[in-house]
């Protein structure tokens, strides 16, 4: 990329070319006040406090909007600057309200910051100040207080630009402009809660936050949000060990500056009082069956010494728990319960590991990064409509479409809104959407622009949100595939944290890695313990009929991470087995009346990684304790394991992990430092075998 | 004292108590003449000081004309506060000052009186009063609630 150098208030500094003033004032580490200007947003220099001097130019310069030229001199202290911007903040406090002790903004207000620093000589208006609006709902999430705005356009520049709702816009002309929704529309786009972190003052605030803390009193911890693949970096705020918000964190790699809805705002059940706190023993002493985690633990041993013999277990997993979890549960499965039988609770019908999955995603055909999106000239989005399973995602296809030219051409179940972003789209049925993709490949279709497109495509990007109908789909992507060279596939599935799981070998027949189970499982016994069985396991729906029909007697029900709902056809033959052992946060059906009944932690409550559908490891920070002395579910399976092997092995999710990148799954090299804060992508054997010598 | 005086008398080291007796009569002289004097002490209970206008005893809340909270909640007195002992949770209320403390408590055990909170308060809503009476068998009873601290507030 071909850098400029220019200085600014002497100070060299070699920025891209594409960059503005701004930015390179930014880099350089001079402050240079802001409100309008936000990274993940055009700019429209609307907020006037940026002015500089350049040299050469007659008048000031916002440096947001002022490209930078090579030699460029640029002046942010003279006294016309200064002079510029404490105009510009006493205008903005006219009929600001300055009510900072009441506004959820004070403490992190950027208005607050460049006041300060701007240190005009107050205000000098004698009137009283216009009196407005000050808490309206405009959606279900969101409350605008009319009074505090400043006009950035930020959130308007959201909705329009970002999330394309266009729920937002101003209204009104000169003293009376305000921000509203059009006539007759509530905000219900799925991204209102970025509003509340693009507001640079207290004007737009979520329901779920208002009131609750001051910035101050709280403790701000990076993680990443579980609540589906996306795995968006947030920021997990806490005030005496309960949850109070979750704020997007700035992630150019997978979600760069933003958070939906879903994710952000549901985090109720992380201190909700029916949590699950003591373990669980049917036939226990006490009245509730309630009893330490060491007697737990002894029980859970004593349930598998008293099974005996291997392949009498199975081992029921729900799709959001961490790559530790997963990593654990299947090595303590094959090696101490001798059980191959892992089934991923991923819904009804939906997405198993199989061989043909796996070798697609051996095959280098599948996109290596979410951000090669970005530079995608066709885009064919195919099955759910994003916006409603991973809403992220379609941020990331909007802003191809609209900032890089991308095509993007849509076959989905239901409208949704990338709909107007779309060269194209056609409504599917998602039980036929293997034949539809076969009939996209095969050019059957009648009217068909997408085959086309994707045969001249340079950089194609087929993302396929289907799921279900295994292996006939991926039958068809094989065929899609073999249209062009230069096509990538992105594989999306329910289920947050499935290709972590997948990674880290929780699959009938794969090991980590995607190495298949047949002829290297036995390698592992040194390692994993004596019992890990030599052949692959069950399907699941082998695994319900082995259930049901008694050749399997036991079963380990394991939810970590967020409430889940199983699937009634895996549950009802969960119910049927002898012992079952459960880890749940919360009471259910598959919980209550266990052999053995676990509580887990939340997502908040552990440290561990979770993987994104591009196979990006993310790191989850422990944010709040938890109910008291809780075991990480990895640690309960590592004290069982010394009671009936006797072998000593570490359960903090640090050691599991260790375990984990030296297991083949390809996560070589990491740890939790080299991963935080933007996370890190895995490096497989089979990639780094095919990549230059000194590639990375 | 007195055993001393017999020792001394009856080991003939000061027969008749030359040395002693001026002593007592001088001594019930002072109570004596203190027995005519006002007292410099106070019936504690009963009588009370009235204390200096500056003085600072424990904070109270300020009320508003119709009994309810002046406090926004914003959190500037528990962040200033020295020893820690301001706790406070804000909630939203229908009022026109939109937030208001759902739970505010002062740990008296804890405050040293030292006046943090009256000066960072925006909105004069805690100040520091002329009561300084504490005592009590209960460590718990120290934690003053928002009603114990709204009630009989004295305007200076």
């Amino acid at each position: 990329m071909a850098t400029v150098k220019i200085k600014i208030n002497e100070q060299e500094v070699e920025v891209p070319a594409s960059a503005t003033v701004l930015e390179a004032a930014l880099k350089a580490g001079i402050d240079v006040p802001y409100m309008c200007y936000h990274p993940g947003m055009k700019v429209v220099a609307v907020c006037r406090v940026c002015q500089v001097e350049v040299k050469g130019m007659p008048k000031l310069q916002t440096a947001c909007s002022t490209p930078v030229k090579d030699g460029m001199e640029v002046f942010t202290e003279t006294p016309a600057a200064k002079k510029a911007r404490q105009g510009t903040v006493e205008f903005w406090l006219v009929n600001h309200p300055l009510d900072c002790p009441i506004c959820d903004k004070g403490g992190e207000c950027p208005l607050q910051d460049v006041t300060y620093n701007v240190r005009g000589g107050g205000s000098r208006l004698r009137d009283p100040k216009v009196n407005r609006v000050k808490r309206k709902p405009l959606g279900e999430h969101i409350v605008f207080d009319a009074e505090r705005c400043i006009l950035c356009w930020r959130c308007t520049r959201f909705t329009q630009d970002i999330s394309g709702s266009e729920q937002l816009q101003l209204v009104n002309r000169g003293i009376r402009t305000e921000i509203d929704t059009p006539p007759g529309v509530t905000l219900t786009d799925p991204f209102s809660g970025n509003l509340a972190d693009v507001c640079p003052v207290g004007s737009l605030t979520t329901r779920e936050f208002r009131f609750k803390s001051r910035p101050w009193e709280m403790t701000a911890v990076e993680s990443t949000c579980t609540a589906c693949p996306v795995g968006c970096s947030n920021t997990l705020w806490s005030k005496v060990g309960v949850v109070q918000r979750m704020t997007a964190r700035e992630n150019l790699h997978v979600n760069d500056y933003w958070l939906c809805d879903r994710g952000r705002l549901d985090l109720g059940f992380v201190n909700d009082p029916s949590r699950l706190v003591r373990p669980k023993v049917a036939g226990s002493e006490e009245s509730d069956g309630s009893t330490s985690w060491e007697d737990a633990a002894r029980a859970f041993a004593a349930t598998i010494q008293a099974g005996g013999k291997t392949g009498t277990w199975a081992v029921l997993a729900s799709p959001h728990a961490t790559n530790e979890e997963y990593f654990a549960l299947q090595r303590f499965a094959r090696g101490v319960l001798g059980s191959s039988d892992l089934v991923l609770d991923t819904g009804p019908g939906g997405p198993e590991l199989s061989p043909a999955r796996a070798a697609l995603i051996r095959s280098g055909r599948t996109l290596p990064a979410v951000t090669d999106i970005d530079g995608a000239d066709v885009i064919f989005q195919f099955g759910g409509d994003l916006e409603a399973t991973h809403p992220v995602y379609s941020l990331r296809v909007r802003k191809a479409v609209r900032n890089h030219g991308a095509r993007l051409h849509l076959a989905t179940a239901t409208s949704g809104g990338l709909d107007r972003d779309a060269a194209s789209v056609r409504r599917l049925d998602l039980a036929k959407a293997a034949d539809t993709l076969s009939k996209v490949a095969s050019g059957a279709a009648p009217g068909e622009p997408v085959r086309d497109a994707l045969v001249s495509a340079r950089r194609g990007v087929v993302i396929v949100n289907a799921g279900s109908e295994n292996d006939r789909l991926l039958g068809a992507i094989g065929d899609i595939l073999k249209l062009n060279p230069a096509l990538k596939v992105f594989l999306l599935d329910d289920g947050s944290n499935l290709t972590g799981a997948w990674d880290s070998g929780f699959a009938a027949a794969f090991l980590p890695g995607y190495t298949p189970v047949d002829g290297s499982a036995a390698s592992r016994r040194a390692d994993w313990g004596e019992r890990v069985p030599a052949s692959a396991g069950r399907s699941r729906a082998d695994v319900v009929a082995a259930l049901k029909n008694g050749t399997i007697q036991n079963v380990l029900l394991f939810n970590s991470g967020r409430p889940w709902v199983w699937t009634p056809e895996l549950l009802d033959a969960a119910l049927v087995a002898e012992a079952r052992v459960s880890f749940d946060l919360f009471p259910g059906r598959g919980h209550d009346g266990a052999t053995v009944a676990f509580p887990s932690p939340s997502m908040a409550e552990v440290d561990g990684t979770v993987t994104a559908p591009d196979h990006r490891v993310l790191l989850l920070r422990r944010s709040v304790p938890g109910p008291e002395r809780l075991w990480h579910p990895a640690m309960v399976l590592a004290r069982v394991e010394n009671i009936v092997t006797g072998r000593a092995r570490p359960g903090a999710p640090v050691d599991v992990f260790r375990d984990l990148a030296r297991s083949g799954a390809g996560y070589e090299g990491m740890n939790y430092g080299l991963i935080r804060p933007e996370g890190r992508p895995w490096s497989p054997a089979w990639t780094r075998a095919a990549a230059p010598a000194g590639g990375s | 004292m007195a055993d001393d005086v017999r020792d001394n008398v009856q080991k003939g080291r000061d027969p008749g108590g030359r040395f002693v007796l001026p002593e007592i009569i001088k001594g019930y002289g002072v109570t004596l003449r203190e027995f005519f004097t006002p007292p410099t002490t106070m019936k504690y209970p009963e009588e009370r000081w009235t204390m200096p206008p500056r003085f600072r005893g424990y904070p109270k809340l300020v009320p508003n004309p119709d009994g309810s909270e002046r406090c926004v909640a914003c959190g500037l007195c528990a962040v200033v506060c020295p020893p820690i002992a301001i706790q406070l949770q804000a909630d939203e209320t229908d009022r026109s000052k939109e937030r208001y403390p759902i739970k505010f408590e002062i740990h008296m055990g804890r405050c040293i009186n030292c006046g943090f909170c009256e000066e960072a308060c925006p909105v004069d809503a805690i100040r520091m009063s002329s009561k300084y009476e504490l005592t009590t068998t209960q460590l718990d009873s120290l934690i003053y609630s928002k009603s114990i601290l709204l009630k009989d507030y004295e305007a200076p």
